[in-house]
């Protein structure tokens, strides 16, 4: 008999629709991270957080394609655990220290604008990262952060003009 | 014509792409990878499955009684200086993990979890004037509230909810549960519990049940989707519910049907989410903010300030949204969702309100907060 054109492929199963999203999009989740974080090790664990979550409420997401952003925004929650937690630990040794506190290879490792954006208060440098890292619009950082697009234009803005005195602090064009 | 300002975003997004597609990401194949997730996440819902079990259930329920108690009684708040409180009494209760907390009939009720415990302190003082065991140490009491004229406790030894007279501090009804509880909290005429893993062949079934708090009857019962072992639980003028992994509920408290399903509130979050409900709205905690939705729409009515340190249990009072950060406990307008209080009180967890005082439980010891002045 032969075979028909309009034969279904069987469908992807779970775990197979996860193990592509994972090596799509892995990679792109740990630099987002570690650019929040500025700590490799604690960017790779949040990503893994973050894929265990999307495993299991993989029925309640809408699609596959809404799994990206579930991801994004899974990953900037735990990013916003891990500096809880930091603040736990600063507070209880009182040994107040900026946050985030890199490791000292990270330190050698950063450039300049990661060093400068480090130095952000944790929620514009998200901002800053998911609009100009991730390249999400306006609309999609404020769902991803959770707060308001006004929220997410004035943080952004905010965050540009500190960056741009921290980074090309000669630009006095940007700083005025 | 584009503004330095757009000219320097340019600049920075090509920077941050050159230096973060820079760093190195080890190529971990998914198939070391999902069990390694799977069982960090199984690790972190059993921590959490004790930390923020009961808080909110029993602030809610607690609310419920301060509201009738107080009618018409909103206290204005300040929305610009927030008004700052500090200790006026300390209790100390030992353990180390901090007492459930209730309010209700003039008494302070602390759930001691480390042994097995149920206090019944005095307001004012913090003396503690009878005990009452209710498990064996750490089997209970898991979850504690006040209603109905009945302290109402929790125990995992026996998976059973106990009405305890608040005057004799005796038991007065035991009511045997289909699962493992999880909280409870006390409506207008009915007494609200949820519990998990009601079968083996279910392990991860969730569910809400009402309860008739003269004879202990399981009147309704409703399937909570989810994956937690720990099932938030809220009253308002709806009941609102959730699990770790699963939506929030808004379910009538009549009919049990349910009104309304809220998405993943929180993607990520490693707490299951705080939520209590009030005349306002659902507020629920996001990460590093409080957000207070309408829950008939779903719809997001108001963010707080950023607060990087927040942690789950919030409680609904009558003046407003109160929660604990780390060395901090804070109030919020239940409105604006504006910071309208705080007081400098180390890493604080379960806390209720009696009389216009807050009640704070640390490790081993229990606060009464009031104004500073």
């Amino acid at each position: 008999m032969a075979v028909s054109d309009d034969v279904v492929e069987p469908r992807p199963s779970r775990d197979e629709l996860a193990a592509v999203l994972y090596h799509r999009h892995r990679a792109e989740l740990v630099r987002l991270a570690y650019g929040l974080l500025g700590d490799r090790g604690d960017a790779e664990e949040v990503v893994q957080d973050a894929f265990a979550a999307l495993l299991s409420r993989w029925s309640s997401l809408r699609d596959v394609h809404s799994a990206p952003s579930y991801l994004r925004t899974a990953v900037v929650n735990g990013v916003r655990g891990r500096w809880r937690r930091r603040r736990v630990r600063e507070l209880a040794s009182k040994t107040l220290r900026r946050d985030p506190t890199p490791t000292e290879r990270d330190v050698v490792e950063q450039s300049v604008v990661l060093a400068a954006v480090s130095q952000l208060p944790t929620r514009k440098r998200a901002c800053v990262l998911l609009r100009y890292y991730a390249d999400l619009s306006e609309v999609e950082t404020a769902l991803v952060l959770g707060v308001s697009v006004g929220t997410v234009k004035s943080q952004t803005s905010k965050a540009l003009i500190q960056l741009a005195t921290l980074i090309e602090p000669e630009q006095s064009e940007v700083n005025r | 014509m584009s503004s330095p300002l757009d000219d320097f975003a340019a600049r920075l997004s090509t920077r941050l792409h050159e230096s973060l597609d820079a760093v190195p990401v080890d190529g971990l194949p998914w198939v070391d990878a999902q069990p390694r997730a799977v069982e960090r996440a199984r690790r972190r819902r059993r921590f959490w499955a004790k930390a923020s079990a009961s808080v909110l259930a029993a602030t809610a329920a607690v609310t419920v009684v301060i509201v009738v108690a107080q009618p018409g009684g909103r206290r204005p708040v300040t929305p610009t200086q927030p008004q700052i409180l500090k200790v006026l009494a300390t209790a100390a209760v030992g353990g180390t993990d901090p007492a459930e907390l209730a309010a209700g009939g003039g008494w302070v009720f602390a759930g001691l979890w480390d042994s097995g415990q149920l206090l019944r302190l005095d307001p004012t003082t913090l003396n503690t004037t009878a005990t009452l065991q209710v498990g064996t140490a750490r089997t209970g009491p898991l979850s504690v509230a006040y209603g109905a004229g009945a302290a109402w406790v929790l125990n995992i030894a026996d998976a059973g909810l106990w009405r305890v007279d608040p005057a004799t501090m005796t038991a007065t009804l035991k009511v045997t549960l289909p699962g493992q509880p999880s909280q409870v909290a006390v409506g207008d005429d009915a007494v609200w519990v949820t519990v998990c893993c009601t079968s083996v062949d279910d392990s991860t079934r969730q569910r809400l049940l009402r309860i008739d708090p003269a004879t202990g009857a399981i009147t309704g019962s409703h399937v909570v989707a989810g994956d937690g072992e720990t099932v938030p639980l809220a009253i308002g003028p709806d009941i609102v519910v959730t699990s770790h992994n699963g939506p929030v509920l808004v379910i009538d408290p009549n009919t049990m049907n349910v009104v309304r399903t809220l998405p993943d509130l929180c993607a990520g979050c490693e707490e299951t989410a705080g939520l209590v409900a009030g005349d306002r709205g659902m507020y629920v905690t996001s990460a590093a903010s409080v957000v207070r939705y309408d829950p008939k729409s779903g719809h997001l009515l108001a963010t707080s300030p950023d607060i990087p340190d927040i942690d789950a249990p919030l409680s609904v009072q009558p003046d407003g949204i109160w929660f604990s950060g780390t060395g901090r406990v804070l109030r919020l307008d239940p409105t604006s969702l504006a910071i309208t209080a705080q007081a400098p009180v180390a890493a604080s967890a379960y806390l209720v309100e009696l009389a216009h005082s807050i009640y704070v439980s640390l490790q081993g010891t229990i606060d009464k907060l009031g104004p500073a002045n």
